[in-house]
């Protein structure tokens, strides 16, 4: 029983505790103190990640390696940049629901004890946390039924992502008798359909076609800030979840078929589609999925350079997507703005200094240099020909191209057109001004000196 | 030495932040003014100090940058970046001069614009790959918005072309560098982007042909070849004067510059075997876009027909495999740069004073804009290559060394000269003279037209002086330009 390894989550879980209990005797304008009391819970795991061992804790159920380490410390700064950018947006709203805090919080653990799960027992009950956690922070506009829909069409086809895991994990006990994923050993018939279930189950958590449904609805409905959180630490937590299973599956026929199917679907699909959405946040759910594609190609093979391309890219990937959020969230002043694109034309005018972050965060998700997706995109590319995969290289540079041309929509309606409802948005709060200027930073910063990563990482 | 090249690529960067933090007009066109002239007078400086006879990069510097990929700031110069960058300098100059009394967002257009000159030195100075291509994506943002925002009625659309059309290539480019760099990690175990260390090696002959094209088809968008030319007429005829006169004196040279340095020196044998399809598109270029420009009735769209022709000669002279030709190509690179930026300069003024572009409503201006006639009469001329003028070393030069190989294509080629002279006058007589189709109307209106102002008159003196002098007296400018193709062709 080596508890060491868990520090971080332990430490988060007293934090959520001691909110729960602050929030019970909060009342609504206590709300902003709260979320910087979890800021600061979340700074305190953040820095304790520092002083776990490398190692694994009860009984080989979790394992602490630098990967886990690495992608813990990006999910807590996440997690700390959109708790402390949210109060405004909610108290403007006048939608204040003190929970959100903890409920973020719990999400975050659930998150956290995915990534070093070494159980599927174990990876079930964390995804659930998380999962559950972000069926209310969805749903939480009680009065808006776009967000109840929201919550509910997540709920639905949730649950069905949890019955495929759960399927998943019992086939995979059939196989080999235990929850332990490093117990696998013989890799024919109900390792395959445990393989198959497993990865159908994340690929709809994740939301890559054609099990993205969800996805664009979820987006259009929840609040700005509560999007930007699920499009980044979730997504982070996914797919280090995802690298454990490659580690047992990765050379199973089923695997590679499905990652590269998956991938392509992903990929050309949601940038295809997203031409026709008139919403900005639908816009970017398929952005999202097409961004999701883009991270599976990197599971076609188990080497270390895509390991290395996936990590960095998620990770500047989750700051650019949750950067945007927050400066789009700063737009809502009025419960019936709904992100239609024609809302943006002219922004230009009105908002210079967020449509400048915007354009970056835009051009950076195009994939354009010298921002850091760029740079993932590359080490994506070359481990992909490296690893003898060309036509994914392929799939990679086409979808890249197709997906050029809708953000740049978006961007020909805030720069280059005259204004046509004059959207004049609210005054950026503290907390937001930090959250887009970390996420702006690190897109700038590790696009030219990627090395920062590596080097956190050795 | 080595100093002032890095000086001569960060001070437009530099120069451009400080420009959009401070915000204030005059600063900005100042600022503009100031870097650009020093900038000139460093390149100027590489340029003279340039040593003809040694082989090799020169000037170069190399700083460890991204360690654990290979990647490192290298910097260096041979003759063709030289020239090049002394070209870019200059029009540089012109563009801040020309635009001395722009009034819509003033600081934005100068910032981008400084961006795009610091991107564009950048391009032609860097020797390795993944400094190359931020450069080369770097010139994609500004020049967006310089089309998109300062354009004429269908900008967005021009725009957005030009992105496209420019990102498709930009994604071949990086497949074809994103090849190369993996087939050294496999050779040697070591990823490299350094252009020193994979000119050094050859490549297997599949590889060559896959990157060969790869690396064309980047090359081939930024040019123009046909068939991939269609967003440049859009382009010229949507940007504003100034970006138009960068997009054809400079960023057109991108792609011309990456097939020598690039196509030619990394794929020697692709190059070889692959010359006749080069060759083909060359001559379609040539030919299609002459017949192109003749039809036009707008004169920016034939300026820009008859830029994609005569870079058609460039490309032809690259793949001549003879230093002759090659060394034509690169001079006309630059003979081309200077003269498609005076034509486009008196286009846009004609546009400035009557506000069309359209020949129709056009005709007669040599008695009301006698000084616009010169400049633009010696403009035309340096176009098609008339003695004296700086094109015709750069297309004698070329076609001397392709007949030596080639007599067939060289004598095609040929017959495009003839068409440049045809469509050129063919517009002269159009809008200069040939009074009687205008109204009196009109005529009485143009009465009191404005001729050249001083700030147009030094743009025009700065560049149709260059073309003069390269015109008569060459020698130095193939001296340098030899240093690079010596090394490339050997002999």
């Amino acid at each position: 029983m080596n508890l060491v390894i868990l520090i971080p989550e332990i430490a988060l879980s007293f934090g959520a505790l001691i909110v729960f209990i602050a929030e019970l005797f909060a009342r609504k304008k206590d709300f902003s103190a709260l979320t910087y009391l979890s800021g600061i819970f979340i700074s305190i795991s953040f820095l304790s990640i520092f002083w776990t061992p490398i190692g694994e804790g009860l009984g080989g159920m979790v394992e602490s390696n630098q990967t886990t380490q690495f992608l813990k410390g990006v999910m807590y700064i996440l997690t700390l940049l959109s708790i402390i950018s949210l109060s405004e947006y909610y108290s403007k709203l006048n939608s204040v629901y003190t929970e959100l805090s903890y409920i973020m919080m719990c999400a975050l653990i659930g998150l956290s004890l995915l990534v070093s799960s070494q159980n599927l027992a174990l990876s079930f009950l964390a995804l659930e946390l998380y999962s559950i956690s972000s069926y209310v922070m969805i749903g939480l506009f009680r009065q808006d039924v776009l967000s109840k829909e929201a919550s509910f069409k997540y709920l639905t086809l949730g649950s069905v992502a949890t019955a495929l895991i759960a399927l998943g994990a019992g086939f995979f006990y059939l196989a080999t008798g235990s929850f332990e994923l490093s117990k696998l050993s013989d890799q024919s018939g109900p390792a395959a359909l445990a393989c198959t279930f497993l990865l159908s189950g994340i690929a709809l958590k994740i939301a890559a076609a054609p099990f993205h449904v969800w996805m664009p609805d979820t987006y259009e409905g929840a609040p700005s800030p509560v999007v930007g959180f699920l499009s980044s630490a979730p997504k982070v937590a996914l797919f280090g979840f995802l690298l454990n299973l490659l580690d047992v599956f990765g050379s199973l026929n089923q695997w590679q078929i499905m990652v590269a199917a998956l991938a392509i679907l992903s990929t050309i699909y949601a940038n295809l589609t997203a031409y026709g959405q008139n919403s900005v946040k639908r816009l970017l759910a398929y952005s999202s999925i097409a961004h999701a594609g883009y991270f599976l190609l990197a599971f076609a093979d188990n080497t270390q350079s895509l390991k290395f391309a996936l990590i960095f890219y998620i990770t500047v990937y989750s700051f650019a997507t949750l950067g945007t959020f927050i400066a789009i969230g700063i737009l809502e002043e009025k419960r019936d703005f709904k992100h239609h694109i024609l809302d943006y034309k002219g922004l230009y005018k009105t908002r210079p200094g967020i449509s400048t972050i915007l354009a970056i965060f835009l051009f950076s998700l195009i994939g354009l240099p010298p921002f850091a997706l760029f740079f993932g995109k590359l080490w994506l590319l070359l481990g992909l020909i490296s690893a003898g995969e060309f036509l994914l290289a392929i799939v990679l540079l086409v979808a890249s191209l197709i997906g050029a041309g809708y953000y740049l929509k978006l961007i020909v309606n805030i720069f280059l057109s005259e204004p046509y409802k004059m959207v004049k948005g609210r005054r950026i709060s503290g907390g937001e001004a930090i959250g887009f200027s970390v996420c702006l930073l690190i897109v700038v910063s590790l696009g030219l000196f990627p090395q920062i990563v590596l080097s956190f990482y050795d | 030495m080595e100093a002032l090249l890095n000086v001569a690529i960060f001070m437009p960067l530099v120069a451009s932040v400080l420009v959009a933090i401070v915000r204030k007009e005059i600063f900005s066109k100042l600022l503009a003014l100031i870097t650009s002239i020093a900038g000139f007078l460093i390149t100027l400086t590489i340029f003279i100090a340039f040593p003809w006879d040694a082989s090799g990069f020169q000037f170069t510097t190399k700083i460890d940058w991204i360690p654990q990929l290979g990647i490192s700031y290298h910097v260096g110069v041979d003759g063709m970046a030289v020239s090049l960058l002394l070209l870019t300098s200059l029009i540089f100059i012109v563009v801040y001069v020309w635009s001395w009394r722009i009034s819509q967002r003033p600081n934005l257009f100068i910032a981008l614009f400084l961006a795009l000159q610091g991107a564009c030195m950048g391009v032609f100075s860097s020797l390795d790959f993944f400094l190359f291509y931020l450069f080369w994506e770097g010139m994609l943002i500004p020049m967006y918005y310089i089309i998109g925002i300062w354009g004429h009625d269908r900008k967005v659309y021009a725009a957005n072309k030009f992105f496209i059309y420019t990102f498709f290539g930009s994604l071949f480019l990086l497949l074809g560098i994103a090849s190369l760099i993996v087939y050294g990690y496999f050779i040697d175990g070591k990823l490299s982007f350094d252009y020193l260390y994979h000119s050094s090696k050859t490549y297997p002959i599949l590889l060559q042909y896959v990157a060969f094209i790869a690396f064309g088809i980047g090359f081939a968008v930024k040019v123009p070849m046909w068939p991939f030319h269609t967003w440049l007429p859009d382009a010229h005829v949507e940007a504003p004067t100034a970006g138009s006169v960068v997009l054809a004196a400079v960023l057109l040279k991108m792609g011309t510059f990456g097939f020598v340095r690039y196509s030619l020196e990394l794929f020697p044998d692709a190059s070889r075997e692959l010359a006749t399809l080069v060759f083909t598109l060359s001559l379609i270029s040539i030919i299609y876009a002459a017949m192109m420009a003749l039809a036009q009735n707008h004169i920016k769209k034939l300026i820009a027909y008859s830029s994609i022709s005569h870079m058609g000669m460039v490309t032809l002279g690259t793949f001549a495999n003879d230093v002759n030709a090659l060394n034509g190509a690169i001079f006309m690179m630059v003979a081309h740069g200077l003269s498609s930026a005076a034509l486009f300069m008196s286009a846009g003024f004609i546009y400035d004073r009557i506000h069309s572009y359209n020949m129709e409503d056009l005709g007669g201006l040599a008695g009301y804009l006698p000084k616009l006639a010169v400049v633009f009469m010696l403009a035309g001329l340096a176009g098609i290559g008339f003695p004296g003028l700086a094109g015709f070393v750069g297309e004698f030069l070329i076609l001397l060394g392709t007949f030596k190989n080639f007599p067939f294509w060289a004598f095609i080629a040929g017959s495009g000269i003839v068409l440049s002279a045809v469509y050129f006058l063919h517009m002269y007589r159009k809008t200069m003279f040939e009074e009687e189709t205008i109204s009196d109307y009109r005529k009485q209106k143009w009465q009191t037209l404005r001729d050249l102002e001083p700030y147009h008159i030094i743009s025009f003196v700065a560049i149709l002086a260059s073309a003069f002098l390269l015109g008569l007296y060459p020698y130095p400018f193939v001296k340098t330009i030899e240093q690079t193709s010596r090394y490339i062709i050997g002999g």
